[in-house]
């Protein structure tokens, strides 16, 4: 078994087994039942047809797995500097991609447990619809990718950060600053620039193939083309994480 | 109520609109009936012509939504993002299209209207589209008859994993103090 | 005394940060079997240098060997060292045992061999009847105990401990400082301590370093004149 496995497995017991993961799970269930009872009973609610209920469903699947992909990635390297926890794993003859890769891993199961807690709502509300299939596609390719940019982003801030309320706090800053895009008025969206502004943010992105797969029933071909920034951000992310990895320090600056 | 709102409509024109002789812009609106349900998107095709001979100036268009029967609150900022498009100034016999995204909010019938009028000039009259008829329905619900049960289950599924999971956990530690008998203290150093 | 193989072989290390010179040209060696004692005051860069031997801090100049090891080897060096760092901090709701278990199978041991060694090492540290206990209900004496129990849970040629003693009720120091004693003599470990208190270096230590001001002060057998240099350094 190598370190990867190892830190990932250790990781994944503490949350699962020894910590918050089970009662964080039944908050989430909680959460997806209110919704989709809502969904379907609440008169103001009742704006939304069938396929905006599946695309909140997806979107919420999505957003909570990656802020906890986030928060646990954040954790990763500067909260073990506070806690004085850092020191004796570097000790080990671990490398720093064996630790953080472990880390992601087991950080990744908190977006799959979402997901797969998700599924039966996405059935119960899609009932009927037809597209079932894609919202689950969508979850599982766009959830994937924000997960992965979201958790290396946070931890390539947590290996440079000498606190982790600094790398919170960034972190924190870093995701309102992508949903910017999401606030502008549509007549600002409508013109190039914002059009722009919306596929070269990720989060952005996202939000608007999800609307437009699940709700405007676009076809994939029409808007592939919006898959091409959370790729990127993904693939960026992930290379500055492994180009980082080696530079996991007691005392980052120093 | 069709009767009703053929009936209405050209009120609520005459109330809003200028005479049609002293306008000078003239808007084109397509599709003219809607059958839809609460929460359905539909993009009008807006068509806005200078008619007269001279550049119009700056224009603003204006979204209106009647309620004929009186009954509910049609607020028309519900129903769109944008409920006023600034124009820019249109030549002689000069046009522009908009595609204005509506969704009806409630159920009833109601009329849409698209208004022009100019920004700066008091002496251009406002002029208003023909009337689109909204027949808004209430849509199907979202609960499916698994819904309830789905959502009731899901939670106590998950508290029960959870709880086997916290057994297992506990079943673990027992063995660790049961199983591994403890060796003499000297033994480790030794090794 | 019978001085054996050379463990760790420090020559000319300096340390500086931002114009501070937390360490000068400080050269010693250490031998196996032997506790080497590293005395000085607060601040006088014991921290700095058992950091830099164990490869997680860089030198500005000056280099080392620790086990044979030069300092790029970085991953053979840590495959065959222990070390109790100073203040390390335990996640509070681990037990005691997962956390030795997840050492030993980060230094390659398979998860029997490793839960084996930790049950051993808990016993060795006096800690078997708490070895399924969380350690947030540890006290700070039974997490020193457990720390040096995790400095030795690969089987190390050289063991680092930096202020194992520090906070403990003199009961506990015995305690501690017996098993390091018998750690250095039974194995033949090279053992460096850290320490800031003269008399734990007397009772156990071979050889002493005194470090003032990131300077080696002093470095040779504690009967050579060891009290009249630390006092002079310590007032």
């Amino acid at each position: 078994m190598n370190a990867t496995t190892i830190v990932a497995g250790e990781e994944i017991s503490g949350t699962w087994f020894r910590g918050w993961g089970p009662w964080f799970a039944a908050v989430v269930a909680v959460a997806f039942s209110g919704i989709a009872i809502a969904l379907g009973y609440s008169g103001q609610l009742n704006l939304l047809d069938a396929r905006e209920g599946l695309a909140v469903v997806v979107r919420m699947s999505i957003g909570v797995g990656a802020l906890l992909v986030v928060l646990s990635m954040a954790d990763s390297i500067s909260g073990m500097r506070d806690r004085s926890t850092l020191e004796p794993l570097l000790l080990t003859p671990i490398t720093g991609r064996s630790l953080l890769g472990g880390k992601l891993l087991a950080a990744g199961s908190g977006w799959v447990v979402v997901f797969l807690i998700s599924l039966p709502y996405l059935y119960v509300i899609g009932d009927g619809l037809g597209t079932i299939a894609l919202a689950v596609g969508l979850s599982v390719v766009l959830g994937a990718l924000l997960a992965t940019t979201f958790g290396a982003g946070a931890a390539v801030l947590s290996i440079r950060s000498r606190t982790n309320l600094q790398t919170l706090g960034v972190g924190l800053l870093g995701l309102a600053l992508l949903a910017i895009p999401l606030l502008l008025p549509a007549s600002v969206l409508r013109n190039p620039i914002g059009e722009l502004l919306v596929r070269a943010d990720p989060m952005s992105a996202a939000q608007h193939l999800i609307g437009a797969l699940i709700v405007d029933e676009a076809t994939l071909a029409s808007e592939v083309s919006w898959f091409l920034s959370p790729v990127l951000a993904a693939l960026i992310t992930s290379w500055l994480l492994w180009k980082s990895a080696r530079f996991i320090e007691l005392e980052p600056g120093i | 109520m069709r009767t009703f709102l053929v009936l209405a409509a050209p009120l609520v024109l005459l109330a809003i609109a200028a005479p049609a002789s002293a306008q000078t812009v003239d808007i084109a609106v397509s599709p003219l009936e809607i059958s839809t349900e609460i929460g359905a998107e539909h993009l009008l095709a807006v068509s806005i012509t200078n008619r007269g001979s001279e550049p119009t100036g700056p224009l603003v268009a204006h979204l209106v939504v009647i309620d004929p029967s009186g009954g509910a609150s049609a607020d028309a900022e519900d129903w769109t993002g944008e409920l006023n498009r600034p124009l820019t100034s249109l030549g002689a016999g000069e046009s522009i299209s908009l595609d204005w995204d509506i969704k009806p909010i409630i159920r009833g019938d109601f009329i849409a209207l698209i208004t022009v009028a100019s920004v700066d000039d008091a002496s251009l009259d406002p002029a208003s589209s023909p009337a689109v008829y909204f027949m808004v329905t209430q849509p199907t619900l979202l609960v499916s008859g698994a819904t309830v049960p789905v959502s009731i289950a899901v939670p106590l599924i998950i508290l029960a994993i959870g709880w086997w999971m916290l057994r297992t956990e506990r079943k673990r530690v027992e063995e660790l103090v049961g199983v591994y008998p403890n060796p003499p203290v000297s033994r480790a150093i030794d090794r | 005394m019978q001085e054996g193989r050379p463990a760790i072989v420090c020559t000319s290390i300096s340390k500086n940060y931002e114009g501070h010179a937390a360490l000068a040209d400080v050269s010693f060696t250490a031998y196996a079997g032997h506790v080497t004692g590293l005395l000085g005051p607060n601040g006088a860069g014991k921290t700095t240098l058992i950091r830099i031997l164990t490869t997680i801090l860089q030198p500005s100049a000056g280099t080392f060997q620790v086990a044979g090891f030069e300092p790029d080897q970085a991953n053979e060096i840590k495959s065959l060292i222990g070390v109790m760092p100073e203040s390390a901090g335990y996640p509070k709701r681990t037990r005691a045992i997962d956390l030795l278990t997840y050492h030993g199978r980060l230094y390659g041991a398979g998860r029997e061999e490793a839960t084996f060694n930790a049950v051993e090492m808990l016993a060795a540290v006096g800690l078997s009847d708490r070895r399924a206990d969380r350690i947030g209900t540890f006290s700070r004496g039974m997490r020193q105990r457990l720390g040096l129990a995790r400095a030795l849970m690969n089987n190390p040629r050289i063991v680092f401990l930096d202020e194992p003693t520090l906070g403990l009720d003199p009961a506990g120091q015995h305690s501690i400082l017996e098993l390091i004693d018998e750690l250095a003599g039974s194995r033949d470990v090279a053992v460096l301590l850290s320490s800031h208190l003269l008399a734990e270096i007397q009772g156990i230590c071979d050889r002493a370093v005194i470090l003032d001001h990131g300077r080696v002060v002093f470095d040779a057998e504690p009967t050579q004149g060891l009290s009249e240099i630390f006092h002079k350094v310590t007032t």
